[in-house]
């Protein structure tokens, strides 16, 4: 696995250090009022979804997955157990559809397609959940057309607030370079170009 | 040398505008104009089937926790108009209706999703709060038949 292990440290602390990005992000979001602006019951602008979306096409799946649940997890714990359900079934649904995106990434879809498709599969997880747990699935067929033209809106502007990131990150290479042990306790970068 | 100094900052803008322009253009793929408009296209047929299935007949309301029936309404106690407070799952809530429309007004839950629907009163329009377990649902009353609940003659 290019010279390091699942677990090494500098894995730890770049997820650790998205992780906190993405606690911030939730928690920030929550203070803008969008359904003002936007007036569709229980839109989110998703923001978090940039840190997952960054994680996933400039990281390792493994490392995206982890983000995301630890983050569903700290989230429900804050929120209570509704929050917990519905931001893991719309978070990992739109994992799995943007994991699943990856390969096409500049062949088919951009950041901001796959972004889309993300939000629109976050959306639809989430009312599935909501349908499923009231036993009402008219509520399934009268929110998800809401929330999918809302997610057409938000899904879009987090991918063009991730699409500058992605390509620096994907550009640079920083994610992927082997780390050079330059001594006891102590780890660096290797410089560009020998990695 | 000023002017040319000028002329050149122009050019340069110009030239980032047109970049931008191309870049943005780059940027999309062919698979994000399909994505958009399979989105777009079924939120609207959905939208437009619950349209149709609602028709414009005479509509009732109804309150439900797991399917379990708290409140009705007919259509004529919908248009006269009135207040309820209801306790579900630990959260009060405030139901008010009016001019044939009922809406939650107030709710103690954490996310108020419910309160954000806003009236509704067509037909298959809902409101819903998942930590109350509510749902506030409207029904088509079917032409011809007559509610039961409502008066067979009202005099005034």
């Amino acid at each position: 696995m290019n010279g390091r292990s699942r677990f090494d440290l500098r894995t730890l602390v770049v997820d650790a250090i998205l992780l906190s990005l993405a606690l911030v992000l939730s928690i920030a979001e929550r203070w803008v009022p969008l359904e003002l602006i936007v007036p569709v019951p229980g839109i989110k602008l998703g923001l978090a979804n940039i840190v997952t979306l960054f994680a996933l096409l400039c990281l390792r799946p493994w490392d995206a997955l982890a983000i995301l649940v630890v983050r569903c997890l700290v989230m429900g714990a804050i929120a209570g157990p509704m929050t917990l359900l519905f931001s893991l079934s719309g978070g990992l649904l739109a994992f799995l559809v943007m994991w699943l995106q990856k390969p096409l990434l500049n062949k088919v879809f951009s950041v901001i397609g796959i972004s889309l498709a993300g939000a629109a599969a976050h959306n639809a997880g989430q009312v599935l959940v909501a349908g499923l747990v009231l036993s009402e699935p008219l509520l399934i067929v009268a929110y998800l057309p809401l929330l999918l033209l809302a997610g057409l809106l938000t899904g879009t502007l987090t991918g063009v607030a991730a699409a500058p990131v992605v390509r620096l990150g994907m550009e640079k290479g920083f994610w992927n370079r082997k780390l050079q042990n330059s001594g006891p306790g102590c780890a660096r970068i290797a410089p560009r170009g020998k990695a | 040398m000023a002017a040319a100094g000028g002329e050149s900052a122009a050019a340069a803008v110009r030239a980032n505008r047109a970049a931008a322009r191309t870049g943005w253009r780059q940027w999309l793929r062919w698979g994000d104009f399909l994505l958009y408009g399979v989105i777009a296209g079924s939120a609207v047929l959905l939208l437009l089937i619950l349209a149709r299935q609602g028709g414009a007949a005479a509509a009732s309301a109804a309150l439900t926790r797991d399917g379990e029936v708290l409140m009705t309404w007919s259509a004529a106690e919908l248009a006269i108009g009135g207040a309820a407070e209801i306790d579900s799952n630990g959260y009060h809530y405030r139901l008010v209706w009016e001019k044939g429309r009922i809406r939650f007004a107030e709710a103690a839950c954490p996310d108020k999703v419910c309160v954000q629907s806003g009236w509704i009163s067509r037909p298959n329009q809902i409101a819903a709060c998942v930590p109350g377990r509510l749902v506030l649902k409207i029904s088509a009353t079917k032409p011809g038949l007559t509610d039961p609940s409502e008066p067979d003659v009202v005099v005034r």
